[in-house]
């Protein structure tokens, strides 16, 4: 054996030098150390932020509190489906907002679901024009500022022509600058006792769905039982409209004067936002749904058509399905996205959250707690999806092995 | 690749479609007979197809060219006329462009402007920052240029001062998005390191912060610095609404930067972080020399996207009163001279943005082509 | 002879969440020693390793390198992974850096040394493992053997007392293992201590002092390779081991 010294790597000095070290420089010592000063100084700054908050309520006559809830709101919302005034309190304002905020992102993510849909198939096609008009779609909605396109569609809709000369596309529909007014049903208890049975009756069908697929997985015979179910969905309405002899008058707009008066109404602002909204996200999620029919790997659908199935079977029973897989994640993570995009709206006067937020800080002063409000309303949008997303990641995953 | 797509969007692939093996056909004919007219139903697309696209670009041809206006006998008929109104653009342009900086000086505001496109262009050439000594070199420059930036919008060594409230259009605009854009990412890289930290109080901290930020919108997030910073901050501690909403861009996107440099932490191979260990290298030593260089590579598309989302979010200043770009095409529209017109701004601040952010997204492609398939060089 | 300890283990314990990697494991290496460990995959002996210089915790027992205690907590392994060279199965060589600056980043952030020295440094060591004609090219440019010799180098330059080989052929095609071998065997007669996990039994029986063979966290043999290899090596689950990979 060899003991005498490495001729061509002498002893490195640091390894003879190495001892303990002093407390300071020891990695524990600092680790404390550091993150009680990082957790001192976040104290810090809201203590300073809490401190100059104090100074400040008084001089501007205010309390902290929640009291201004229950006030009356004192500023009406134009276009609210719960049908809140300015009489009523504060709170069913940010009710109605949320409630807006909901409309309106839900209205736009089916819209922007189906048109990105068609444009990635577009842009997915083999002839060439059509891929590069869906390319050019994508690449102009994507690089607008959404809050441009936003105005671009509000400007748009002053546009259109007065009541007076509006255009009717249907019987009973008038597309005007002041909206879009259509007949509306009046809704007696029939109509809202067969609304029910229908929901009930859908959450039934769901139901013996799922029973269906168990059945037909264990015995190998397709159940008969959804069919059934969905006789029943489509009839039991439809007995209880017609045995509790429900109307159907409507109640449509007219001109009276230099607005329509009865109906309904799809306000401009509500058009431009949806639409703008859906339009701009339409290029992202486009790209998106390619992409994920894109991860599909080739042999999985060569797999699929050695089967022996028709090319449509093979969208649906084997890239769908797989694609959905990869694109569910990124679209969901879009719509929220969009969902926190449609504060937007406060810009062309839709009385969203952020719009009914802006209107109780201006009638009341309590900018504090509405912020807190809001902050809190998009946080647990946020925390929902997630929390959601997690769980759907955690139950698609393939199972490995 | 376009015939993978095909198959999976399960369009049957037409046999006449394909050529015979081993004798491709080439030539302008066969191009169209394979992308355009490979059967009756594609025939039928291309041709409808053309006709809708022909006719909207003739529409467009009309409306910007065949009846634009530019030399209005009076300003009604060029509103009314159903064509672009040039004149419009004529008398707005330098509105639109430089806001309220003061006009004879605006020749400084443009001339930063393209001081910083050029920096911009220069920089975005891969041999500027090939080697280490042309990286400092371009360090060097940047400073040069972004002092000399300062100097012209503020004024000194003989220039009359301007003040940052005058500030405004595309300078704002562009200025709102570097700052920010630099400083958020100073911000993420604490953050995203933070995020994957060994020490909880950090990690929690950075999680936390994280998460809040991403949850909600950016609009509120403005409209907070607009209003609760006042609130928060000492009497005579006043920031001025140009550093708020800049506060607010840094804050907003630091959150979401900060979770693309995790991504590209995780994607360093775990025998990176112990080779760097094992050598010796301290915890900062690792991050700055081994692995945020390889991570920072991994995500420079991403950040390219982020930094094209900020360019694009600028334009939520006008929400708390301050006039970038689109600020000013709205004051311009707003001229009660002009009332009734919008399209012609929109269209053309619409250009600008496009024109921008289609050239950061072809560049990011670029980078993304280079860095798959690196040629490693000099 | 004039050897001392420089590697102790006492009793060492460690366990990934429920289930135990080392066992009371003990051990004494002596400086110069050279060291085979061998065993089953899963038995611990990369994790035996990777305790000695701090990239792996122990929460039961001690290790002493050079008579200090190795430690995360107290920074002692940070200062002592300066003198312990380290080669990793995957190569782990940085891809943003050439050879030659994946040589000298040690010496100059670590020891502080000039630029100009790190580079001569350098050089050496590349010399040493036969690459130095490649000290320009980036690693991805290199075969899987010349990777491995340049992950050797860069361990050298770090002028290690201590050298450990975490399975440094394992990834490698066959015909490049001799190289790797080979430069493993020179610096084996240059009075380095080294402890080498490895399968490569021609390599222990003729480079090692002692081999050790690990199972389910535990030494179960220690012996010279005279004995361990003997045919009358009377161990069953050692002759099994042996039989299995010889057999290959």
């Amino acid at each position: 054996m060899t003991s005498s010294p490495d001729v061509t790597s002498p002893m490195s000095v640091r390894v003879a030098d190495v001892g303990s070290r002093a407390p300071w420089r020891r990695p524990w010592v600092r680790a404390v150390a550091f993150q009680t000063l990082a957790l001192l100084a976040v104290l810090a700054v809201s203590a300073f932020f809490v401190s100059n908050v104090r100074e400040y309520l008084p001089r501007a006559g205010l309390a902290l509190g929640w009291d201004f809830l229950g006030y009356p709101a004192r500023f009406e919302i134009d276009d609210n489906i719960i049908g809140a005034t300015a009489r009523d309190p504060v709170w069913k304002a940010f009710l109605a907002g949320t409630v807006n905020t909901i409309l309106v992102s839900v209205t736009a993510i089916v819209l922007c679901t189906i048109l990105a849909f068609v444009v990635a198939l577009c842009r997915m096609s083999s002839n060439w024009l059509l891929s590069h008009v869906a390319l050019v779609w994508i690449e102009t909605v994507r690089n607008i500022p959404l809050l441009l396109q936003l105005l671009f569609w509000y400007g748009l809709s002053t546009l259109f022509p007065l009541p007076r000369e509006a255009w009717q596309p249907a019987i009973g529909v008038f597309v005007t600058n002041r909206g879009i007014f259509y007949p509306t049903l009046q809704i007696t208890a029939a109509h809202q006792t067969a609304f029910v049975v229908l929901l009930a009756l859908i959450a039934l069908l769901v139901a013996t769905f799922v029973h269906g697929r168990r059945v037909r997985e264990r015995t190998g015979q397709p159940s008969r039982l959804p069919w059934v179910a969905l006789l029943l969905v489509i009839a039991a309405p439809v007995s209880v409209l017609w045995l509790g002899g429900a109307g159907w008058v409507f109640d449509a707009p007219t001109l009276r004067g230099f607005n329509f008066v009865g109906g309904s109404t799809v306000s401009p602002e509500f058009t431009a936002v949806a639409v703008g909204l859906a339009v701009y996200q339409s290029g992202f999620t486009a790209e998106t749904i390619r992409s994920g029919i894109l991860g599909v790997r080739l042999g999985q659908i060569e797999a699929a058509r050695s089967l022996g199935l028709k090319p449509l079977h093979v969208l649906w029973l084997v890239t769908v399905p797989q694609a959905l897989r990869i694109v569910i994640p990124p679209m969901t993570s879009q719509y929220l996205s969009l969902t926190k995009s449609s504060s937007l709206g406060v810009v062309v006067g839709y009385p969203e959250l952020m719009r009914v937020t802006t209107a109780v800080i201006s009638e009341t002063g309590r900018a504090i707690e509405c912020i807190g409000i809001i902050m809190g309303i998009y946080l647990s949008l946020s925390l929902l999806t997630s929390v959601t997303m997690g769980w759907y990641a955690r139950h698609t995953a393939y199972v490995d092995r | 690749m376009s015939h993978s797509a095909l198959n999976r969007i399960g369009e049957p692939v037409q046999p006449n479609a394909l050529p015979p093996p081993g004798h491709v056909r080439r030539g302008p004919r066969a191009w169209l007979q394979r992308n355009l007219f490979s059967n009756w139903v594609d025939t039928l697309v291309t041709l409808l197809l053309a006709a809708l696209v022909a006719r909207l670009l003739y529409r467009w041809v009309v409306w910007l060219f065949v009846s634009g206006t530019w030399h209005p006998a009076d300003i009604r008929t060029c509103i009314d006329g159903g064509g672009a109104c040039w004149a419009f653009l004529q008398d707005k342009w330098r509105l639109i462009l430089f806001g309220t900086f003061p006009y004879e000086q605006q020749w400084r505001a443009g001339l930063a402007l393209v001081l910083f496109l050029a920096a911009v262009v220069l920089s975005a050439v891969p041999a500027t920052w090939s080697t280490g000594e042309r990286r400092r070199w371009l360090m060097v420059g940047w400073l040069v240029v972004l002092g000399a930036i300062g100097v012209l919008l503020a004024g000194g060594f003989g220039l009359p001062r301007v003040e940052a409230r005058f500030w405004s259009g595309l300078p704002l605009t562009v200025m709102l998005a570097f700052v920010g854009m630099i400083a958020a990412f100073g911000l993420a890289l604490l953050l995203a390191l933070g995020r994957r930290s060994t020490m909880p109080v950090i990690r929690w901290i950075s999680i936390g912060y994280i998460e809040l930020v991403r949850g909600v919108p950016l609009i509120s997030l403005l409209f907070m610095a607009n209003i609760m910073l006042p609130i928060v901050l000492p009497r005579d501690l006043v920031i001025p609404n140009l550093m708020r909403a800049q506060l607010a861009f840094v804050l907003f996107f630091a959150a979401y930067m900060a979770e693309i440099i995790r991504g590209g932490l995780q994607a360093i191979p775990l025998g990176q972080y112990a080779a760097a260990k094992a050598l010796g290298l301290t915890y900062w030593q690792q991050m700055r020399v081994i692995i945020l260089p390889q991570a920072l590579r991994v995500v420079i598309p991403s950040l390219v996207n982020i930094f094209i989302a900020g360019f694009k979010d600028t334009s939520l200043v006008v929400y708390v009163g301050m006039s970038d770009l689109l600020g000013t095409a709205q004051a311009a529209k707003a001229d009660p001279k002009w009332y009734g017109l919008f399209m012609e701004a929109y269209v053309f601040i619409a250009a600008i943005y496009l024109i921008v952010c289609a050239t950061m997204s072809w560049y990011s492609r670029y980078l993304e082509r280079r860095l798959a398939n690196p040629e490693r060089g000099s | 002879m004039a050897s001392k300890p420089v590697i102790v283990f006492d009793r060492v314990s460690k366990w990934y969440g429920p289930t135990q990697v080392l066992r009371d494991v003990s051990l004494t290496v002596m400086s110069g020693e050279r060291i085979v460990v061998c065993g089953p995959s899963g038995s611990g002996k990369s994790t035996l390793i990777g305790c000695i210089n701090g990239l792996q915790d122990y929460e039961r027992g001690t290790i002493r390198v050079t008579g200090v205690t190795v430690s995360e907590r107290e920074g002692t392994a940070h200062d002592l992974r300066a003198g312990i060279g380290m080669v990793f199965q995957q190569f782990n060589l940085f891809p943003h850096l050439t050879v030659l600056e994946n040589c000298t980043i040690g010496p100059r952030l670590v020891q502080g040394i000039g630029e100009d020295a790190a580079v001569s440094r350098a050089h050496a060591v590349l010399g040493r493992v036969q690459i130095a004609d490649q000290a320009h090219k980036y690693p991805e440019q290199l075969s899987g053997g010349q990777q491995q010799r340049v992950a050797i180098a860069r361990a050298l330059t770090m002028q290690p007392r201590i050298m450990l080989f975490d399975e440094p052929t394992s990834a490698l095609d066959p015909e490049m293992i001799r190289e790797v071998l080979d430069v493993m065997t020179e610096l084996a007669s240059s009075g380095i201590t080294m402890i080498v996990v490895t399968h490569e039994m021609g390599f222990a029986r003729h480079v090692a002092d002692r081999v050790l063979m690990m199972d389910r966290g535990e030494i179960i043999a220690d012996e010279p390779p005279s004995s361990f290899f003997s045919t009358a090596q009377p161990n069953t689950r050692v002759r099994g081991f042996l039989d299995q990979i010889l057999t290959h």
